[in-house]
């Protein structure tokens, strides 16, 4: 098991919602055969996170993320950092919070310490394929940013 | 003095349709209930018009982040309809194999993360860690070999990349196979706590029952998934999916703005507690008797049972499970290298999804572009069943405190275990 796992997480179905899944197609040039690094695209499996960061040493989540800023800005956080806005009516396994799946790892004991976001604040979130200008011309910033953050660029 | 009351349960999502309760009573007397329904994901239907046959498993993957095996299998299932092709025996085994996998991870994560706070009496899964450790980490261990069963067979834990029109990109090693036998194995116990924890609840389901349609897919051979016709609980007639507009009668109600589907009555009923009305009998050994240790029987009409019939199907598609591993072991691996030459056509799938029977229906022209997609998804298919649950429970519950009164619709609501929000999981947050 690699230490470090970059997660992108998203549904490249919804416009800018898709924009970590575009990412992991970006970043897998750069990352393949790394040894300390791995890569996966978890769409929305939402819980599916929870076993892919047990046991690890760091992780990175890539993902949209509604913080307020003006559209395409990228914003490295930690968890700590924020509080869910989301309100969740628990109907159905596929309402996702992330937030929320990183606190019940920390509660079963599983969870590494260092967890960084990248969050990629969203211009339109709809039906749809392809990324909005705003974040498509960002593109290459985003992957610099996210390749620094394992000292790699 | 008249009593008044409301009871409005908001579900808010900034995208999404929304899946609302709404009741008002009166004097002790039901005047209205309702269950306001979000949209089917009907735009997916047209992002695959224009796309090749061999795009549309990608695409139709994304629809959802637990069902995703189940629909690259309805669409894969209705292109190879649709352009005539046949797939082998161990195409067919791997693709079960896969699809099993998804309903131990929905089923147990359905069961454990969202019914059992309910019924122990906490908010969500996060207190349960408190109070119910042991309950949560065997659903994580279940959650996680349903993980760990789809990334063998479908290439990743969720979106597989392997299930391909003709027949699988990739297959797993005989190793593969071999330790997720072993994981399967070591599984049986979580699953056996699962049924206990369930056992030592049950009672707590309202005894609520009410003469239902049920709808599945039946085989007469097998408890089926995958393979099969069309059957309702209230014929004996098998309908041929091809034919499956006949059975999803949709139409327009004025408080909805989604679609209701209809049969022989004004709703009916999809999903686990759907599967085991058609299929009881030809339940494998350990999940006969699971049922029986319930006491959950052909012929059970109380939705809250939709429940216990996901533990029953828990334990099904293990045990069958193991079955085609060591089928597949025996006869062993090959690959199959598959090559499709697209013509034009139109076919169907038809898949059960943890939550019920879905259907996807394609047209595609002679370069074996897509020129029309249907979707019926099952949480659709029950929203008018739901409504009319909510229409007989509620003036059986309507003396009890409100706050029970939400607790039960909220329950019944979930029984059904919808696919609500399922296309987006994006943050929204504030900066502490």
């Amino acid at each position: 098991m690699k230490p470090i796992l970059i997660i992108c997480l998203g549904n490249p179905l919804m416009r800018d919602e898709g924009v970590g899944i575009r990412l992991a197609s970006e970043l897998m040039s750069y990352l393949t055969d790394n040894p300390d690094v791995e890569l996966m695209d978890l769409g929305t499996g939402g819980l599916s996170v929870i076993h892919a960061i047990a046991g690890r040493e760091k992780i990175i989540f890539v993902d949209c993320a509604i913080m307020g800023r003006p559209p395409g800005l990228i914003h490295r956080f930690t968890p700590e950092q924020v509080t869910s806005k989301k309100v969740r009516m628990r109907y159905s396994m596929h309402e996702g919070d992330l937030l929320n799946t990183i606190e019940l790892s920390r509660r079963l004991g599983e969870c590494p310490d260092d967890i960084v976001i990248f969050g990629i604040e969203p211009k339109e979130i709809a039906h749809g394929q392809g990324l909005t200008s705003e974040l498509e011309n960002n593109i290459q910033q985003y992957v610099k940013a996210i390749l620094k953050e394992i000292s790699f660029a | 003095m008249t009593k008044k009351f409301n009871i409005s349960v908001n579900h808010v999502t900034r995208v999404e349709g929304h899946g609302n309760i709404r009741l008002r009573a009166s004097d002790g007397k039901v005047e209205h209930v309702e269950w306001q329904v979000p949209e089917a994901p009907r735009f997916f239907e047209a992002m695959v018009r224009g796309r090749s046959f061999e795009d549309i498993q990608t695409i139709v993957s994304r629809i959802c982040g637990i069902c995703s095996v189940t629909h690259s299998l309805a669409a894969i299932k209705g292109i190879e309809d649709a352009m005539g092709i046949k797939v082998s025996k161990q195409t067919d085994k791997l693709r079960i194999l896969c699809h099993y996998g998804e309903q131990v991870e929905s089923h147990s994560l359905h069961v454990g993360y969202l019914v059992a706070p309910d019924l122990l009496g906490q908010k969500s899964v996060i207190p349960l860690i408190e109070s119910h450790p042991d309950v949560v980490k065997t659903v994580i261990r279940l959650h996680r070999l349903g993980n760990i069963w789809m990334e063998i067979i479908g290439g990743r834990m969720t979106h597989p990349i392997t299930l391909k029109p003709g027949g699988f990109t990739a297959i797993p090693s005989e190793q593969k196979l071999l330790e997720l036998k072993k994981a399967m194995e070591d599984a049986i116990p979580d699953v056996k706590i699962l049924i206990e924890v369930l056992l030592s609840l049950v009672d707590k389901f309202p005894a609520f029952d009410r003469d239902t349609e049920y709808i599945a897919l039946n085989h007469p051979d097998y408890y089926t998934f995958y393979h099969g016709d069309i059957a309702s609980t209230d014929t004996d007639e098998k309908v041929p999916v091809h034919e499956f507009e006949r059975v999803a009668n949709e139409y327009v109600v004025p408080q909805s703005t989604a679609k209701w589907c209809k049969w022989h009555r004004d709703s009916y009923a999809v999903g686990a507690l759907a599967r085991f009305n058609q299929n009881a009998e030809k339940l494998m050994p350990m999940a006969a008797e699971t049922a029986k240790q319930f006491g959950l029987t052909k012929g059970a009409c109380n939705p809250y049972l939709n429940n216990v019939a996901q533990v029953v199907e828990c334990v099904q598609v293990v045990e069958h499970g193991l079955q085609l591993i060591d089928e597949l072991l025996t006869t062993g691996l090959k690959p199959e290298p598959v090559k499709v030459e697209p013509r034009a056509g139109e076919g169907v799938g038809c898949v059960e999804a943890p939550r019920g029977i879905l259907f996807h229906r394609y047209e595609f022209d002679e370069k074996g572009l897509c020129t029309k997609a249907n979707i019926c998804i099952p949480t659709g298919q029950n929203h008018a069943n739901i409504q009319k649950d909510f229409e007989a429970l509620a003036p059986q519950i309507i003396d009890r405190p409100q706050d029970e009164i939400r607790l039960l619709l909220e329950m019944l609501v979930r029984s059904y275990d919808p696919c609500i929000s399922c296309s987006t999981h994006f943050l929204d947050v504030e900066f502490v």
